[in-house]
């Protein structure tokens, strides 16, 4: 019999495992976003202090890699504080803090690319910068920022293979789960791998259509 | 849970340097053969033949779309599954890294031949030089030195990459933290000391990328 058959009958379950994929990467990519906001502010602050706690938050939050994140926050906080934490919940806050950095860095990246004049007209009608900020600036920059948002969310998705370490069942959880029991980690590595290239490789053309078409409209 | 007691995990140390050792070497070699499958990569598409255009495509997308953490399983458990191909720890790490660097330096090494004029092309052709002269003398001198920042922020993400050895039973840092942790119970002492450890690393590295950016920039 060939080796591949006895796998397809699995996959459905491998795919009821994405589930727990997609759910903490697109809860980590929103909360990366809303602190990526804090974050971008202490680095537009006039204070250099906060200037600086700004750039070494993301020095520091994008220093490890998303398994040492993990180890972190799973087993040295509720080492620490007793807390018994549930695996998604330390997916979802590792993944949330490591790429809250990379967020920020997109939107500093967009927000420069808001012509500087529109503060000033803004000014000139007297609005204030709050107002600006929320009327006229970011709008412009989260537009900009769309595609790189979508490029996050394609390495937030494949970083979260990682949590099956702390036992959430994601897909490659459960595929190694059962490939441990039929010896055919080949197969099912394998099968995994094709599910997270075609993912990978729609979001990224996804990405690119994105870009285009907010190019186009300028 | 009793204070905080760094004294066991700090008693270790000669343990912590070998593993942060190890990642060192398994990053740099790693990056190393990444950086030479890149440039095959990077040749293979700017060739003129569209089959191997095709081919380069494919690659690149494949390994893009595989986790480092799939691609090392792949490697270490899937190989030996099927085909009796039996990596150890070390040589499924660096294999990993290598085929995760080498799509990213395939993209820089485009990006660093793109940015360069083609006019120097033709002005060498003119001239009577063969492609591979061409190469050698004007174009490779000028793409060295636009990529070497970007391909030193790849150093960075392959040392980062190398921690998750630990996966695979090598005795680097993370797996030493492990190993604490479970010995002595003394999860958030071993935990926080690797992690301040390997940001100390990657943050010098960083600073190290970007001063190197400067001194390099083209005024």
């Amino acid at each position: 019999m060939n080796s591949w058959e006895s796998v397809l009958p699995f996959i459905p379950a491998m795919l009821a495992g994405l589930r727990y994929t997609f759910l903490i990467s697109v809860v980590s990519l929103l909360g990366a976003m809303i602190i990526g906001l804090g974050v971008v502010q202490l680095w537009r602050s006039e204070s250099a202090l906060l200037r600086a706690v700004g750039f070494a938050y993301v020095q520091v939050f994008r220093s490890l890699s998303p398994y040492v994140y993990i180890l972190l926050v799973f087993f040295a906080i509720s080492g620490l504080t007793g807390w018994n934490m549930d695996a998604v919940t330390a997916a979802i806050i590792s993944l949330t803090l490591l790429n809250s950095a990379y967020v920020a860095e997109i939107y500093r990246g967009a927000l420069l690319s808001v012509d500087k004049g529109q503060w000033e007209a803004a000014a000139s009608i007297g609005m204030g910068s709050f107002k600006t900020n929320y009327v006229i600036i970011w709008p412009q920059a989260l537009r900009v920022a769309m595609p790189s948002l979508l490029n996050q969310f394609i390495v937030i998705l494949k970083d979260s293979s990682i949590v099956g370490i702390i036992g959430v069942k994601d897909i490659l959880y459960v595929a190694n789960a059962q490939a441990a029991i039929t010896y055919k980690q080949f197969e099912y590595l394998t099968v995994v791998a094709l599910i997270f290239i075609t993912i990978v490789f729609v979001l990224s053309r996804l990405s690119l259509l994105l870009e285009r078409r907010l190019n186009r409209g300028q | 849970m009793g204070a905080l007691d760094f004294t066991l995990v700090f008693a270790a140390w000669p343990k912590l340097l070998a593993g942060l050792g190890y990642d060192f070497y398994f990053a740099t070699f790693g990056f190393i053969c990444g950086c030479a499958i890149g440039f095959v990569c990077y040749l293979a598409s700017a060739s003129p033949w569209r089959a191997v255009r095709w081919l380069a495509y494919v690659y690149v997308q494949i390994v893009r779309g595989m986790p480092m953490y799939l691609l090392l399983l792949w490697l270490y458990f899937g190989l030996a599954s099927k085909f009796g191909l039996a990596l150890s720890g070390q040589q499924a790490i660096i294999t990993a890294i290598a085929i995760m660097s080498s799509a990213f330096c395939a993209e820089v090494f485009r990006s660093g031949y793109g940015a360069l004029d083609l006019g120097q092309a033709e002005a060498g052709k003119a001239l009577g030089m063969t492609g591979f002269a061409i190469n050698r003398h004007i174009l490779l001198p000028q793409v060295i030195r636009t990529t070497i920042p970007p391909l030193l922020n790849i150093f960075v993400i392959c040392f980062k990459a190398a921690t998750y050895a630990a996966v695979v039973a090598v005795p680097e840092l993370v797996f030493q933290a492990q190993d604490l942790s479970l010995n002595h119970y003394r999860p958030f002492e071993a935990y926080i000391t690797v992690g301040v450890m390997l940001i100390a690393t990657v943050v010098t590295l960083s600073l190290l990328t970007a001063a190197v950016e400067r001194r390099l920039a083209i005024p």
